[in-house]
C-alpha cells in the first residue's frame, strides 16, 4: 500500500520510521541515541538444524531418559568441544560438541541443535538520531533536525558522505564519465540522471558515499543494485530532470553530511529510500573526544542501589551553584531510564558516559 | 423475528491495497437500493491504525456525496441509525490490503488430511508456503529447516480420523513445538488444529504455553467436508490480520462488523452468481486489483478460486518476471519502446494509486491487464472452460476496468484476453460491488440477493465466438436474424475474422435465430437449432470471429500491421453510445 508521509522537509524536525513488516525483536529504547549502524529491530531465524545421537556414545538403552544425562539445557549455546552430556558411575563417559549451535530440544532420543542464524528482516537507524518512540515488536521512530527527502527507488544500500552536486549546467546535468573525479570518493553526489551502465560501474571505482538521481531508466536498475554503494532515485523511473523541490533542498545542503538510507528487506512491502541531512555536523560516537553528557547519552551508574546499571539520560535537571541564594547546594542531576519502568534521578557526577561500541 | 428486519442502512467497506472503498445501501419498503460509493487512499503505517482512519476518510467523502450524516462530531460512525436517517445499522468489511498470510500445513497423508486442508484453503484463494507431511519421511531437522525458512504466520495441523491416528499427530506436534521454540515469541505462528479431536487436549496443553492455538472440527471428520473448519480458518485469519494491522481491530470493535478476506468475498459472489445461469454452465469472475488478480470459476455453486500475485498497482512489477517488455508491447496500438513500458511498470509499482492521465497510459494499463489475465488462464481448468463452450458469463471487476473511458474497452479487454468460444455474457462491476454480495451473504442475505438480482452491474452484452476451421477473411460464415419484442426481424451476415457488432437497445428482450451456418463453423455450447432469447447489454450482440492461434487471438507479427489491426478492432466494436440506425449493417 502507498506510504503516507511527508516527502520533503527542507528544514525542520525529521522523523523516520524504522519498522519491521511483521512482528520481531526491537533492540532499542526510547531516548536512546542511535548512530547510522545501530540496529533497531530484526526478525531472525536459525537456518540450519542438525541432530546428535548420544545413546551410543553414552552406552545408553533407548528406554533410558536421556535428559538425566545432559549437561546443557534447552536454549543453551554450545561451542565445539563443550561437554553436552555425561554418564557417571563405574564407566565415566561424556559427549562433547562437534559443532557450535543452540540446543533446541529432544526428538526421538536425538538432541536437536540449530545454527546459522540469519536476519530475515532487519532495520538499522541509517542516520544519527534519537529514538523518540517505540512501536512494540516492530521498531522505532527516530528524530533529528535537518533536511529530509523521501525518494522513489533505492538499491537497498545505506551510506553517507559530504553532499556535492555535479555541474547541472553541463550536459543537462547527466552523470557521465566527466562527472567522475577524485572528489567523488566518499561523497554523496546528486545529478539529474545517468544513462550509461559503464558510468555507474566506473563511479564505483572511486568508492563514493552514494549517488542521488532525479530519475534513472529501468534498464540501469539491475546495475545499480549490483553496486556496493547506495543509489537513490528521487522522482521517476526513466530519464528526466531532478524535480525542483528536491533540487532546492539538496542544493541548500551542499557540503553538509548526507545519509542515504535504502532497505529492500521487507517481505512484500515497499520501503521508500530516504535522504537525511542533519542540521548539525555529526561526529561519530566513537570518535567523539568529548563524550558529552546530554539527553540520549548512554551512561553507567557508578555507585548506589543501581550501581553498575546502564541507562539512557532522558532529562538533565540543573542544580543550584554555590553563588545562588539558596542555602543548600544542589548539584546538576540527571534523570536516567534504566528500562521501560525504571527511572532514577541521580547527581550528574554519579554517572559516567560510556560507549559500548568503542 | 429476523434480526435483519431492523436493518435499514448498510455500509459495505472494501479495504484494498491502494483504495478503501465504502458503499451505502438503504432499505425502503423492504427493498434495498444502492445509494452511493466513495473511496479514500489506503495509506499509513502500523502506529496510527490507518485502516480505520482510511475508512473514516472514505465515509466523510460518502457523506459529502450522498448528503447523509454518518459520522458524529468525534468522527465515529453513528450506530445504529437514528430516526433522522443519520448513521448506519450494519457494517460489513472485506479486505485485500494485507498480503498472503503465509500458511503452512501439516498432515499425516497427502490424499487424506492434507487434501482436505488444501480444499479448505482454496476457499480463500491461499496457497500454502510450506507443507509437512508425515508420509514424506523427512527428518525432524529437514522439516524444521523447511518450516523456519518459510516463516509461516499460520499453521494448520490436521490428520487422523476421529478415534484414528494419534501418535502421528504428536510427532507433527513435536516438530511444530521445536519450530516454535526456535523462534522468538513475537515471530511464532498462530496454530489452527483441525485434526483428530482425541489429540486436542494434549495439543492445547503444550501449545497454549507457547503460542496462540485455536481448534476447529476435524477436516477428516466423516461427512463434514471443509465447511465447518472454514469458520475456524476465518477466525485465525482475522487474528493474524489484527496483529498485522491493528486498525482492523479498532474497526471491528467500533462497528461490530464482520471482516472477511476479499478473495473469499469475491469467490462467494461468483459462486452465488452461478445460481443465476443455466445448470452446468460456468461463470468466470475476474478481479484485477493493485496487488493481485483473482480468477474465480463457479459452476452449480461449486467454486474454484485462483489468485495471481500480479496486479495493476504495487505488484505490477511481477509482470516483468513473467514477460519480456517486448511481449507486453503486443496489445499496445501505438509506437512505444520496450524500455518505456518497463519504466511505466516500475513507476506504477512505486506510485500504485496513479490514475492514467491520458489515453496512451490507459491503453498501456489495459494491455498489461490483458497480459495478467492471459497468465491466469494458463491454469488447466480455466483454459478448458474457455474452449469447450461451457462458459456462460464473465464478470469483470477492478479499478482498471471500472475507470475506463468507455465500457467497450473493458469488453474488448476481456474478449482479447479470454477469447472464449461459445455464447458468453459479459458483466462489468461499475460500482465496485464485486465483494459486496460475498461479504454480505451471511450477514444480510436479503441485501445480497437484491444486489445480485438488480442491475448493480453493467451488462456489456452477449458475445458469440464461433470455432472456425478455416475461411477467407471477410467471407460470411453465418447468417443470423434478430427479432425484437415488437416482432421486427433483421438479418445479418456475419463475416469472418473481425468483430461484428449488432447494436441493440439496452435492456430490451430479443430473440436470436440461426439462419445459416457454414459447414466449417461450430459454436460450442450453443444449440444452433433453436432460437435463443436474451436481454440486450449495452453493446448489443457482438460476434467475435477473429482468427485464433493456440486458443489466443492471432495478432500480426509486424508492429505496424498489428497496430492497425488493434485499432480496427476497436473501431469495429465502436463506442458504447451508438445509434442503432448509424451502425446498421443489414
Amino acid at each position: 500500500m502507498p506510504e503516507e508521509a511527508v516527502h520533503i522537509i527542507s528544514s525542520g524536525t525529521v522523523r523516520c520510521a524504522r519498522l519491521l513488516s511483521e512482528d520481531g525483536t526491537v533492540v532499542v529504547f526510547k531516548g536512546q541515541m542511535a548512530d547510522p549502524t545501530t540496529q533497531i529491530a530484526f526478525r531472525k531465524i536459525w537456518s540450519r538444524h542438525f541432530s546428535l545421537n548420544i545413546l551410543d556414545a553414552l552406552d545408553l538403552d533407548p528406554a533410558d531418559n536421556i535428559r538425566e544425562f545432559l549437561t546443557i539445557k534447552e536454549g543453551d549455546f554450545v561451542s565445539v568441544g563443550e561437554q553436552i552430556a555425561k554418564r557417571e558411575g563405574k564407566r565415566k563417559l561424556s559427549v562433547t560438541a562437534k559443532a557450535s549451535g543452540r540446543f533446541l530440544g529432544i526428538s526421538a532420543n536425538r538432541l536437536i541443535f540449530e545454527s546459522d542464524p540469519v536476519d530475515i528482516e532487519s532495520r538499522v537507524a541509517g542516520f544519527p538520531g534519537v529514538v523518540t518512540d517505540i512501536v512494540n515488536n516492530r521498531g522505532a521512530y527516530l528524530e533529528t533536525s535537518g533536511s529530509y527527502i523521501k525518494g522513489l527507488w533505492g538499491n537497498g544500500k545505506c551510506g553517507q558522505g559530504i553532499l556535492l552536486s555535479i555541474d547541472m549546467e553541463k550536459n543537462n546535468g547527466i552523470f557521465d564519465l566527466d562527472s567522475i573525479s577524485v572528489d567523488l570518493a566518499g561523497a554523496v553526489v546528486f545529478a539529474n540522471t545517468c544513462t550509461d551502465a559503464n558510468v555507474l560501474k566506473t563511479a564505483a571505482k572511486m568508492t563514493p558515499g552514494g549517488l542521488i538521481f532525479g530519475s534513472l531508466p529501468s534498464y540501469l536498475l539491475p546495475v545499480a543494485v549490483s553496486l556496493p554503494f547506495p543509489i537513490i532515485v528521487t522522482d521517476w523511473i526513466g530519464t528526466g530532470k531532478i524535480s525542483n523541490p528536491v533540487h532546492l533542498t539538496l542544493g541548500e545542503n551542499i557540503i553538509k553530511f548526507a545519509y542515504l538510507y535504502s532497505d529492500n528487506s521487507a517481505l512484500g512491502k515497499l520501503i521508500r529510500p530516504e535522504i537525511i541531512i542533519p542540521q548539525d555536523e555529526y561526529i561519530p560516537e566513537k570518535e567523539n573526544p568529548l563524550n558529552h553528557l546530554g539527553i540520549g547519552s548512554q551512561v553507567r551508574i557508578i555507585e548506589g542501589f543501581y550501581g553498575g546499571e546502564l541507562g539512557i539520560v532522558v532529562d538533565i535537571l540543573p542544580g543550584n551553584d554555590e553563588n545562588s541564594d539558596n542555602m543548600e547546594i544542589a548539584p546538576d542531576q540527571v534523570k536516567i531510564c534504566i528500562d521501560e519502568e525504571t527511572y532514577v534521578t541521580l547527581p550528574k557526577n554519579n554517572v559516567e558516559v560510556i560507549n559500548l561500541k568503542s | 423475528m429476523n434480526r435483519n428486519q431492523d436493518i435499514h442502512t448498510v455500509l459495505y467497506v472494501d479495504i484494498g491495497s491502494v483504495n478503501t472503498r465504502v458503499c451505502l445501501f438503504d432499505r425502503m419498503d423492504d427493498k434495498y437500493s444502492f445509494i452511493g460509493a466513495a473511496s479514500a487512499t489506503t495509506s499509513g503505517d502500523i502506529t496510527n491504525q490507518f485502516e480505520y482512519l482510511n475508512v473514516i476518510q472514505a465515509v466523510e467523502k460518502l457523506e459529502h456525496a450522498t448528503k447523509r450524516k454518518i459520522l458524529d462530531r468525534n468522527q465515529n460512525i453513528v450506530m445504529p441509525a437514528t430516526l433522522d436517517h443519520s448513521g448506519i445499522d450494519q457494517v460489513a468489511v472485506s479486505y485485500t490490503c494485507i498480503p498472503d498470510p503465509r500458511i503452512a500445513v501439516m498432515g499425516l497423508t497427502h490424499a487424506g488430511s492434507l487434501q482436505n486442508v488444501y480444499d479448505l484453503l482454496s476457499k480463500v484463494g491461499v496457497k500454502p508456503v510450506a507443507e509437512i507431511c508425515a508420509e514424506d519421511g523427512k527428518t525432524v531437522c529437514e522439516n524444521l529447516d523447511l518450516f523456519l525458512q518459510t516463516a509461516p504466520r499460520i499453521v494448520i495441523v490436521s490428520g487422523g480420523t476421529e478415534q484414528g491416528a494419534e501418535i502421528g499427530i504428536y510427532r507433527l506436534g513435536e516438530i511444530l513445538m521445536l519450530a516454535c521454540r526456535s523462534l522468538p515469541k513475537e515471530q511464532r505462528p498462530i496454530i489452527l488444529y483441525a485434526g483428530n479431536s482425541a489429540a486436542k487436549k494434549q495439543m492445547e496443553r503444550v501449545f497454549s504455553q507457547i503460542t496462540d492455538i485455536s481448534f476447529s472440527t476435524n477436516v477428516l471428520e466423516s461427512g463434514s467436508g471443509v465447511q465447518p473448519t472454514l469458520n475456524g480458518l476465518m477466525n485465525v485469519l482475522r487474528k493474524d490480520l489484527e496483529s498485522r494491522a491493528p486498525g482492523f481491530r479498532i474497526l471491528r470493535e467500533k462497528t461490530k462488523c464482520s471482516v472477511i478476506p476479499g478473495e473469499f468475498a469475491f469467490g462467494r459472489t461468483i459462486r452465488l452468481m452461478s445460481r443465476l445461469i443455466r445448470q452446468n454452465r460456468h461463470i468466470l469472475g475476474i478481479d484485477i486489483g493493485a496487488h493481485q488478480t483473482i480468477l474465480a470459476d463457479a459452476v452449480n455453486l461449486a467454486l474454484s478460486l485462483h489468485t495471481l500475485p500480479l496486479g495493476i498497482g504495487n505488484n505490477i512489477g511481477n509482470l516483468l518476471n513473467e514477460y519480456t517488455p517486448s511481449d507486453l508491447q503486443s496489445w499496445i496500438s501505438f509506437q512505444i519502446k520496450s524500455a518505456e513500458i518497463q519504466d511505466y511498470i516500475l513507476n506504477k509499482s512505486y506510485y500504485p494509486d496513479l490514475i492514467p492521465a491520458n489515453k496512451y497510459s490507459a491503453e498501456i494499463e489495459l494491455a498489461l491487464a490483458r497480459a495478467i489475465v492471459m497468465k491466469g488462464i494458463e491454469n488447466e481448468s480455466l483454459s478448458a472452460i474457455l474452449s469447450d463452450g461451457s462458459l456462460a458469463m464473465v464478470f469483470l471487476s477492478g479499478a482498471v476496468l471500472r475507470n475506463v473511458e468507455d465500457p467497450g474497452e473493458a469488453l474488448l479487454f476481456a474478449m482479447d484476453s479470454l477469447a472464449p468460444v461459445g455464447m458468453v455474457d459479459y458483466l462489468l462491476d461499475m460500482n465496485g460491488l464485486s465483494g459486496a454480495i460475498g461479504t454480505l451473504a451471511h450477514l444480510n442475505p436479503v441485501l445480497a440477493s437484491q444486489i445480485t438480482s438488480t442491475s448493480a452491474y453493467l451488462n456489456l452484452g452477449k458475445v458469440i465466438r464461433p470455432s472456425v476451421r478455416s475461411e477467407q477473411p471477410g467471407k460470411s460464415i453465418m447468417t443470423v436474424s434478430v427479432r425484437d419484442d415488437a416482432g421486427n426481424t433483421r438479418k445479418y451476415d456475419i463475416p469472418f475474422n473481425r468483430i461484428y457488432r449488432i447494436p441493440l437497445e439496452y435492456g430490451k428482450n430479443y430473440e436470436l435465430e440461426w439462419t445459416k451456418i457454414s459447414h466449417n463453423v461450430t459454436i460450442p455450447g450453443v444449440k444452433t437449432w433453436a432460437p435463443a432469447g436474451f436481454k440486450s447489454g449495452c453493446f448489443g450482440l457482438v460476434f467475435d470471429t477473429r482468427e485464433e492461434k493456440d486458443g489466443k487471438i492471432k495478432l500480426p507479427k509486424e508492429k505496424a500491421a498489428r497496430d492497425k489491426k488493434l485499432q480496427s478492432w476497436r473501431t469495429e466494436l465502436g463506442p458504447w453510445l451508438v445509434k442503432q440506425e448509424e451502425e446498421s449493417h443489414a
